[in-house]
């Protein structure tokens, strides 16, 4: 009981966020983070991407757009996906590493069909 | 919701531990006074008084009379009561409180945008500046607010009650016989050697015993009606110095034999001279007589004069009664 009272404010403070993110925003992030790694072996390769990795992703997904939605794979799903490219944290100086970057191509390849720009 | 917070802070001050030392001091002496109780105990006595050739034994009963002296004084009791870590409560409450006002009455001075750079594993924006300090201010409000309501409570706990009363202490006591009244029975002489002497019984609380009964008789104690008697030790004395001299004052005074005895026993003979000196104590004991054979038959067979002056009567045989 007295840990409960001690832990409350620190899940109350963990709990705190902001609106939710639009999609667009979502996909950008992902791609940034994916990008960051592409120098990784096998990411360049399976993303199919060059020196101008963020470019080609935001412009074969549409994620440059403020109107962009995600339908297939949906929302839900990249997030989930996701989780391993934020394991160093969220912020932008957080970059994940090629072993985060290859997780998330293995176990997500309906993702990683979405960002070659063809339908997973 | 006031009864849930008054309740929590109840708790947490109620189950605070509080340390107390209590301390007495004496004070100055209020009076002293006797205090004499009788223990309803009567006890045999017994007094021996001589009249040569008569031992006389008189019994008397007496109660136990007890004699207390007792000093009453004042009495503080002083009782300290602290709680341990009450002023660190109150300052580190006191820091959170400060903080925590500031950053929850101050919260428009943090910005409304939320965090763009920085997208949570839900999908959410990081949360604007301003809802973080309103949230750590609540928190840490929440955590100083009952720890200052703590800390004053139990400075207000704490602190020093002093409580006078009287004190009575017993200083002296005394135990002496008291109301003594003569005591009829039948008196058994035991103790001794060989069969006891046959029960007597006393008249007018008294016992006569003549010196040629007590040169015959063997015994240690006197008991009245079954119970023991008690002597004292100057009467126990006196007894035993009138059975010693029975026996000594019997025979006829025979100079021949006395002289004889200090040549052969020279120091045997010294020993019986200083009995039978005892024996000058008793009243109308006959030892002049004898005494003065034996410093005559002392001083011709020794040649030396026997002590010219008297030296204390020698201590009887003591007897256990």
């Amino acid at each position: 009981m007295r840990h409960l009272f001690i832990l409350w404010p620190l899940a109350w403070l963990t709990a705190c966020s902001g609106p939710e993110a639009p999609d667009a925003a979502v996909c950008r992030d992902v791609v940034n983070r994916l990008c960051e790694t592409s120098a990784c072996p096998g990411v360049a390769e399976q993303l199919a991407v060059d020196t101008r990795c963020e470019a080609t992703l935001l412009e074969r997904t549409g994620c440059g757009s403020e109107d962009f939605t995600f339908s297939v794979p949906t929302r839900e799903r990249v997030l989930d996906c996701r989780v391993p490219l934020i394991r160093e944290g969220t912020t932008p100086g957080r970059t994940p590493t090629c072993g985060d970057s290859a997780r998330f191509l293995v176990d997500c390849p309906d993702v990683t069909t979405f960002f070659r720009g063809e339908v997973p | 919701m006031k009864r849930w917070v008054a309740s929590a802070l109840v708790l947490s001050v109620g189950c605070t531990p509080l340390d107390m030392e209590r301390r007495t001091e004496r004070g100055p002496v209020l009076r002293t006074y006797l205090q004499e109780t009788q223990l309803g105990e009567r006890m045999p006595f017994a007094r021996t008084e001589v009249r040569w050739p008569q031992l006389s034994l008189r019994f008397l009963t007496a109660d136990i009379c007890r004699t207390e002296q007792h000093a009453e004084y004042t009495e503080d009791i002083i009782t300290t009561r602290s709680v341990p870590g009450a002023a660190g409560a109150v300052s580190s409450g006191g820091v959170l409180t400060a903080v925590g006002g500031f950053l929850v009455l101050g919260r428009t001075l943090f910005s409304n945008t939320p965090d763009k750079d920085s997208i949570d594993r839900s999908g959410h924006y990081g949360a604007p500046s301003r809802e973080v300090a309103t949230t750590w201010g609540v928190v840490l409000l929440s955590l100083g607010v009952p720890a200052v309501v703590a800390g004053i409570i139990q400075l207000h706990r704490g602190g020093e009650t002093k409580e006078t009363r009287k004190a009575d202490e017993m200083v002296a006591l005394r135990e002496v016989p008291c109301q003594p009244q003569p005591a009829d029975g039948v008196v058994e002489l035991a103790g001794g050697n060989g069969p006891p002497p046959e029960p007597r019984a006393t008249l007018n609380g008294t016992l006569v015993l003549s010196a040629d009964e007590m040169r015959t008789m063997s015994f240690s104690g006197l008991l009245l009606d079954g119970a023991p008697v008690l002597l004292h030790d100057e009467d126990r004395s006196r007894m035993e110095t009138f059975r010693t001299c029975a026996s000594l004052l019997a025979a006829p005074v025979d100079p021949e034999a006395l002289a004889r005895e200090a040549k052969t026993h020279p120091n045997r003979l010294r020993t019986k001279r200083e009995l039978v000196r005892a024996c000058t104590t008793l009243p109308g004991a006959p030892a002049g007589p004898l005494l003065e054979a034996i410093d005559s038959a002392l001083s011709l067979g020794t040649g030396v004069e026997p002590e010219a002056k008297p030296s204390p009567p020698p201590p009887m045989p003591g007897t256990d009664l």
